[in-house]
């Protein structure tokens, strides 16, 4: 339950930058806005959410590892996409 | 790391100094660092790891009342050893339905394990358990005990600096917080450290600063020394960090001890009925007898001293210990998220999820370390010596560290319960096994020793579930199907953490470092460039 809601949070968020660049390619400035400010609002909701239980302290703990696991999480699904074109050039392996 | 031109020619800038910084210390501490966080982990389930090394101790699946336990045990204890100076009753909790006690006193004391519902004792094999990962974590285990503790505090430092360090010279962290570039070398180890220390960071900052905190007395003594200069300034110290009776020397006339599940009970009506965490019992059976019983700190975020003081003659509640100054509050609170006890179980997968990314974060530092130079070897067949010993330091502090984990519980279930010292030699083969990691990295190719040695670890992992199905009778299938959450978990903990480490064998084994020197060390210079400004 908090983990849903904190996981949309994180979600929304990471749809800003990366899935502009990985997935539609082009994404303009107000639909980044709001997906940002949307993710933000998700994330503090789920604070609210957490810190309503019995124990507050407790609901802090788990909001922050709740939202460490969704955004873990977010992180893994766009790293499992397949390769778009980027793998091939050699130059970049050798930093 | 973007040079500009204007750092080029003057002094080098800040986010290079902390790179650097960040770089040494990381790769020094990290040896150390790995262990720490790895043994830290495991200790999120010491208990559940514990009841695993103990397999012939029921499970209790029904939570029995601490009042009755408290006074079972007791009058188990008064015909067991009814002249000890002090017994120790460790009440039953969520996660481990039997109940522990020791007797005896400072410098000689027994331990065992009592049946919740009987009282008895039970004979169980000697093991320290999930003991062991929980005090090498802090104490590092053979060193005597302040250097273990002193060298901990030191790598907790250097892990501090490494965090804030990293966090400065992530000049892009924002921008590339979900970025996973892959199957592009050190690019990509790059950006999984990245991505293990940025999400978890939270938690990384908190865990690092907290586990200062839980040694803070032994870290930075001074205040505590001005209060010892006062008159009963040791034993107000004492009583706002732990759970402190002055103890009374016995006078000397027998007389049976009040009834303790009575004072456990009136423990309840206070604190809730399953807050007591064990009893303490000073001079049991004399007239000077006192009864402490502590509240347990799972249900609180704070592990602060709190405790009922009875007078074991008559039963009578002496003190009520439930407030400490502030300072001491403040500590509570932060030894407590470093521990935490109070965490159900979501909130101790999370920790333990969040815990093994920040082992992972080290980790991949390392590797990151030697994948970096590797490229700019000029011969790749014969490194440097500093390269050379990183990386074999890096084969034994990380996969090393895994096969001698789980030749820990294959010595817990295959070493003869008749020998002495039978917990202190699953430790040692802990280390034999660790060391003997060590001399295969140093004489094996780097590549071989560490697919070796990950295969070594998916098979001792893997097996493990076998070998409890062998050696116990709480085997994989028997757990599931009797709702056991501890035994079920642990053996399909092994196997995902088996699957994890063959994953991570087949890749090492299927590398091939594109190497050709000469050629690539223009563009290398070029891609350094390039790469490290882009997101």
């Amino acid at each position: 339950m908090l983990l849903s809601i904190a996981s949309f949070g994180a979600f929304a968020l990471g749809m800003e930058r990366h899935q502009r660049a990985i997935c539609h390619r082009k994404l303009g400035n107000a639909s980044t806005w709001t997906l940002r400010a949307v993710g933000g609002l998700g994330l503090t909701t789920a604070l609210f959410v957490a810190v309503r239980g019995p124990d507050m302290a407790l609901g802090l703990v788990a909001w922050f590892g709740h939202i460490s696991l969704a955004a873990g999480t977010v992180f893994l699904a766009l790293a499992v996409r397949p390769q778009q074109g980027g793998s091939s050039r050699k130059s970049e392996t050798v930093p | 790391m973007q040079v500009t031109r204007r750092s080029q020619r003057t002094a080098p800038g800040l986010r290079q100094t902390m790179s650097g910084l960040h770089i040494w210390v990381g790769l020094l501490f990290g040896w150390l660092l790995y262990p720490m966080f790895l043994t830290g982990t495991v200790s999120y389930f010491r208990s559940e790891i514990s009841q695993w090394m103990r397999p012939e101790i029921p499970s209790q699946p029904f939570r029995q009342d601490d009042s009755a336990v408290a006074q079972r045990i007791v009058t188990a204890l008064a015909t067991l050893a009814p002249n000890s100076a002090q017994w120790t009753i460790n009440l039953p909790d969520e996660r481990d339905g039997n109940a522990s006690a020791s007797w005896g006193d400072r410098f000689n004391f027994d331990t065992a394990i009592f049946d919740s519902v009987t009282g008895q004792k039970l004979a169980v094999r000697e093991t320290r358990g999930g003991e062991f990962f929980y005090y090498f974590h802090f104490t590092l285990h053979y060193l005597p005990r302040p250097l273990g503790r002193w060298i901990v505090g030191l790598a907790a430092m250097a892990m501090l600096t490494a965090l804030v360090t990293g966090l400065i010279t992530h000049k892009k962290i924002f921008t590339h917080f979900f970025t996973f570039r892959r199957a592009k070398g050190a690019v990509s180890w790059l950006d999984a450290h990245n991505a293990f220390a940025v999400l978890g960071l939270p938690f990384h900052l908190m865990i690092t600063y907290t586990g200062l905190v839980t040694l803070m007395t032994l870290y930075m003594p001074w205040g505590g020394k001005v209060a010892m200069d006062q008159p009963h300034g040791q034993r107000a110290l004492t009583a706002q960090l732990h759970v402190s009776v002055p103890s009374a020397p016995p006078i000397g006339r027998p007389l049976p001890l009040a009834n303790v599940g009575e004072m456990v009970r009136e423990a309840q009506t206070r604190w809730g009925a399953h807050n007591v965490q064990r009893v303490v019992v000073h001079n049991p059976g004399d007239a000077a007898a006192q009864v402490v019983v502590v509240r347990s700190d799972v249900h609180r975020t704070s592990v602060s001293p709190q405790y009922l003081l009875f007078s074991g003659a008559d039963g009578k509640l002496l003190e009520a210990s439930e407030v400490v100054g502030p300072a001491a509050r403040t500590r509570g609170v932060l030894y407590a998220l470093h521990l935490g006890r109070f965490a159900d179980t979501v909130t101790r997968w999370l920790y333990f999820t969040v815990s093994l990314a920040g082992t992972a974060m080290v980790g991949t530092g390392l590797i990151l370390w030697t994948v970096k130079r590797r490229q700019k070897l000029p011969h790749p067949e014969k490194p440097y010596f500093g390269f050379w010993l990183a990386e074999r330091m890096n084969i034994a502090s990380i996969a090393g560290l895994s096969i001698a984990m789980a030749a820990f519980f294959w010595g817990n279930r295959l070493l003869p319960s008749g020998i002495a010292q039978r917990g202190a030699w699953e430790v040692h083969l802990f280390f034999v096994v660790w060391a003997l990691a060590l001399g295969h990295a140093l004489v094996r190719p780097a590549q071989k020793a560490w697919t070796e040695q990950l295969w070594a670890a998916t098979v001792l992992l893997a097996l493990l579930p076998v070998l409890n199905a062998l050696t116990s009778e709480r085997n994989l299938f028997a757990s599931i199907s009797q709702g056991d959450a501890v035994f079920a978990g642990f053996d399909l903990t092994a196997l995902a953490l088996a699957v994890l480490h063959a994953a991570l064998a087949v890749r090492t084994a299927r590398h091939s470092t594109k190497v050709r020197p000469a050629r690539t060390k223009p563009t290398s210079i070029v891609a350094l460039r390039g790469t490290e400004g882009h997101p």
